[in-house]
């Protein structure tokens, strides 16, 4: 096959790649980015197949500003990363209908090997990398291919081989070589669109669309003594505004008080990137490792956003706060004033009867069974000022967030210090690995309120209507499944029900996770550790300093050996020869060497007598089969000698 | 060894003036046994080269003008009733020579043309049932009017390929031309005059000589690499095959052991590339420099 032929096949094959790379990230470049790279790549192919004759360069840079015009229309100037990536993706499928060079096609696999990893900005979990990994080796190969005019098949082979041959030593490298720090960053291109929120209106919404997005997953220890349900703790809403549960400053106070850890065990959790800082805690807990800080409320939080899966252990604690500061109570039994009349006189109504805190909850159950409360996923939006009202007495019907903030308003109005918690109830146990896997869909509110020499006490109004809720996992729940399966479109999450799928997706969970937590997580304080162990040294820097200079010295050694393994190969006479010739000015190795020493001569007259002895001696050996003497061997070396010396003297 | 090529080559530049490195290259055709193809417009001294080859060699001569209506017959020979013994005599054609001087070969009709390539490649003809072997060293020397004219019937590839070497004399200088216009006809008459030097068991000898020759790694490699490039850059339609490899290496050997060694350099495969490679390639002569001369620049020269 010749040259041309093996590039316009090879390049057709990557406009298929940007196609399907395109159309994997649609959500986030937008479908008529996609449907133009389509467009190409349907263009590229009929153009290799001769339909269509190949376009000038007015037709493709016209090409190029309507797909910038597109980038532009579709995705705005706010979103960075997509733009940039959709621009890289755009410049790459343009620039194949142009390639015909084995230069160009050169520079364009080259360039790959920093556009596809471009697809880790959007996703970083095990199928992604399997798919980014088999992209690039597909890339080498072509890059293979086409430097050396192979056909595809046999460079993948090669290539193939090469990548297992390097395996071992990029593994080395990464567990080994000190991490340093980025030099920069790009801005968070996962911006997840789920997860909590920091300020909690359920009446607004009328449809939940939950994903069966991973939210974390956590390593529970069976010592730690936490028994289901686990409520993770993610947002206090203390403050409301009449419309809105948002956060007072408490949430993002440090915890002053020091606490001692109850028990000695701690728990994991490996959390996937979020639009919040606040990470998932039972309870309340200390940070058990570096990078993580603690609230007021004892709920862990991160300094910074970051778009990496990060890894925290958390020792439970159990807080002392039996006795709340006024100010506290204060904020959390304030109301707006005429909103919610029928609310507030139902609740009056309610605490007649009550004698205390406990009581009025009880009667506040019997109220809430008495009606006929329904849950849904779907409620009906609600958009009056009196949303409690109308919820309490005419639709009945909403979610966690629906009873946690009515019951949290119930007992407010009658004084007792109440606040809304956001955060996540449940998660799936994989008995394989012993993790619980939480999804966004498992995000839950409840209520926790103050009874005075106790502390704060947690109350799930949702637990009520809907007990199920409380038991399981939301996928668990046989009555919701049609409308949990609606909402939550397409995904192996919808065929749980088969139980082949729901293996494979328990399979593919756990691969993932383990994928997470050991390469994903595997950051300079995990190597630190790593080399600790290994080295059992407190000065970390020295062992992977030293790994480092033992890598430089196996690498020079290694080097060294295939260059002399080469030397040694060669006749001397050949040697002496490559030597004179890295000095001469004569570079062209497309001259027979009688033609190269005929230029020297003319080049250094002074040096002609001795250019010619060597050229006899070097023909003999070297044509003639007649090997070097030892003695002559001395005078081949001499003479290089005295003609470089000459030449320099010119 | 190296004095009797010597010689030869001398008689000859007396023959055909200025010509010496086409000289050297006939001469290696003939040594490395393979059959010569001239192409060249007429009055260029082919036949004169191929007579004086002949003569030198001291082998038996015979010349065949090839025209549109020669029948195969006429070069093989044909069986006639003798009709006192009442029996079919053979009589043999210009074909039972050792140098036949296909004269314009590309004027005969292509079944002309395939019955002698034919005897060529078996070394024997077979009429009415007989099979008759030729002589023993047997070279033709086909000589081709270049493809443009009127009323020429081009060899096919295949038949290119028997041919071992295409050589091309082309003009002389103005200076040898000078030369021959002061001597006048004086050329042919000297052809007759020149000695009878060699008999056919120096020929052997010299024949034998050539498988002598050394033949380096180096140099091997870059017969490989040559034949490589014609296969693999594109450039070529029919790349060279196997044989064609076989026939640089030899013609490489003669060639060197014509230019007075025992072992040959990249320079003697350099030398021989053009004519041994040119026309199974199908470059036309006019080309052939150029094309020959790219490839030398693409092709790197192997220490």
């Amino acid at each position: 096959m010749n040259v041309r032929d093996l590039i316009a096949k090879n390049t057709l094959i990557t406009s298929f790649v940007y196609c399907g790379v395109s159309l994997l990230l649609f959500q986030s470049l937008g479908y008529v980015f996609c449907v133009s790279i389509l467009l190409i790549c349907i263009f590229k192919l009929s153009v290799s197949t001769g339909a269509v004759k190949k376009p000038s360069n007015i037709i493709i840079n016209l090409l190029a500003i309507t797909v910038i015009v597109v980038v532009f229309l579709s995705l705005g100037f706010q979103k960075t990363i997509e733009m940039f990536v959709a621009m890289l993706l755009g410049a790459c499928s343009l620039k194949m209908l142009k390639v015909a060079t084995k230069q160009q096609a050169q520079s364009v696999y080259l360039l790959n090997f920093f556009t596809y990893p471009c697809f880790y900005l959007f996703s970083q979990n095990i199928l992604s990398f399997l798919f980014v990994a088999a992209l690039l080796l597909l890339n080498l190969s072509q890059l293979f291919s086409v430097t050396h005019h192979l056909p595809i098949k046999q460079s993948i082979n090669n290539s193939v081989r090469k990548f297992i041959f390097s395996l071992p030593l990029a593994i080395l490298m990464v567990v080994l070589v000190p991490k340093l720090p980025p030099f920069w960053q790009l801005p968070n291109a996962k911006n997840a669109a789920t997860g909590l929120s920091e300020d909690v209106d359920p009446f607004q919404i009328s449809d939940l669309s939950r994903s069966s997005e991973l939210a974390f997953r956590a390593l529970l220890p069976e010592s730690s003594g936490f028994q289901p349900p686990f409520y993770w703790r993610a947002i206090i809403h203390d403050s409301f505004d009449g419309k809105r549960w948002g956060m007072s400053n408490l949430q993002a106070r440090p915890l002053v008080k020091t606490y001692e850890p109850v028990g000695s065990s701690t728990y994991s959790v490996i959390s996937n990137p979020s639009n919040t800082r606040w990470l998932y805690t039972l309870g309340a807990g200390l940070p058990a490792s570096n990078g993580t800080k603690v609230n007021y409320f004892g709920i862990l939080y991160q300094k910074n956003l970051s778009n990496k899966p990060m890894q925290y252990e958390v020792s439970p604690i159990k807080l002392d706060d039996a006795r709340a500061s006024q100010w506290e109570l204060n904020l959390n039994t304030r109301l707006p004033s005429d909103i919610n009349p029928k609310a507030i006189a139902l609740a009056k109504q309610l605490n007649q009867t009550a004698s205390s805190t406990e009581a009025f909850i009880i009667n506040m159950k019997a109220f809430f069974l008495a009606q006929s409360f329904q849950y849904s996923l779907s409620p009906p939006s609600i958009n009056s000022k009196h949303a409690i009202d109308e919820f309490l007495f005419e639709t009945q019907e909403g979610f966690c967030g629906h009873y946690a903030s009515s019951a949290a308003f119930l007992m407010r109005s009658v004084g007792i210090p109440t606040r809304l918690v956001s955060g996540y109830l449940g998660g799936e146990f994989n008995d394989e690995s012993n993790y619980y896997a939480v999804y966004q869909y498992d995000a839950h509110a409840w209520v926790e309120y103050y009874v005075p020499q106790l502390g704060w006490q947690r109350l799930d109004p949702t637990a009520w209507v809907s007990p199920q809720r409380i038991l399981g996992s939301l996928s668990d729940m046989v009555d919701l499944e049609q409308e949990f399966n609606e909402n939550l479109g397409f995904s192996l999450h919808a065929f749980s029900d088969i139980a082949a799928v729901n293996w494979l997706r328990l399979k593919l969970e756990q691969i993932d996770f383990q994928w997470t937590r050991w390469v994903l997580n595997f950051d300079d304080k995990k190597q630190s550790s790593l080399l600790e162990m290994l080295f059992g040294q407190k000065n970390k820097l020295l062992p992977a300093l030293s790994v480092v200079v033992l890598l430089i010295i196996v690498f020079g050694l290694w080097f060294i050996y295939l260059t002399m393994r080469s030397k040694f190969r060669e006749p001397k006479e050949v040697r002496i020869y490559n030597h004179l010739m890295m000095l001469s000015d004569e570079k062209s190795d497309k001259l027979t060497p009688k033609q190269i020493f005929e230029r020297l001569k003319v080049q250094w007259p002074s040096a002609a007598d001795e250019l010619t002895e060597f050229y006899r001696l070097f023909e003999s050996a070297r044509y003639n089969a007649q090997p070097l003497s030892s003695h002559q061997y001395r005078r081949l070396s001499q003479l290089n000698k005295q003609i470089i010396k000459k030449a320099k003297i010119k | 060894m190296s004095q009797l090529t010597t010689k030869i080559i001398e008689d000859l530049s007396q023959l055909i003036l200025g010509k010496n490195e086409q000289l050297k290259l006939a001469l290696c055709c003939l040594l490395s046994k393979g059959h010569l193809l001239i192409e060249d417009l007429p009055g260029m001294g082919k036949t004169t080269l191929s007579h004086g080859l002949a003569n030198v060699l001291g082998l038996s001569y015979q010349r065949v003008q090839f025209t549109s209506d020669l029948l195969p017959a006429d070069i093989t020979g044909s069986s006639i009733f003798n009709s006192q013994t009442h029996t079919f005599d053979f009589h043999p054609g210009p074909i039972f020579s050792q140098i036949l001087l296909a004269d314009e070969i590309n004027r005969a009709s292509p079944k002309t043309q395939s019955a002698l390539l034919e005897a060529m490649e078996e070394g024997q003809v077979t009429i009415d049932g007989q099979t008759h072997g030729l002589a023993q060293p047997f070279f033709v020397i086909a000589t081709q009017n270049p493809l443009h004219q009127s009323g020429t019937h081009p060899l096919p590839e295949s038949q290119l390929d028997r041919f071992f070497m295409r050589i091309s004399l082309g003009y002389p200088d103005s200076e040898v031309e000078k030369s021959l216009i002061l001597q006048g006809n004086k050329r042919t008459f000297e052809t007759r005059q020149l000695e009878c030097n060699m008999t056919d068991e120096q020929l052997f000898a010299l024949q034998d000589e050539v498988m002598k020759v050394k033949l380096s790694d180096p140099v091997v490699q870059y017969i490989l690499d040559l034949v490589r490039y014609t296969r693999d850059s594109g450039e070529f339609s029919d790349p060279l095959s196997p044989r064609a490899s076989i026939a640089l290496g030899l013609s490489a050997r003669a060639y060197a052991l014509i230019s007075g060694r025992d072992y040959t350099l990249p320079d003697d495969v350099q030398a021989i590339f053009g004519c041994v490679a040119g026309h199974r390639l199908n470059i036309p002569c006019s080309e052939q420099l150029d094309v020959v001369n790219s490839i030398f620049k693409q092709v790197p020269v192997p220490v």
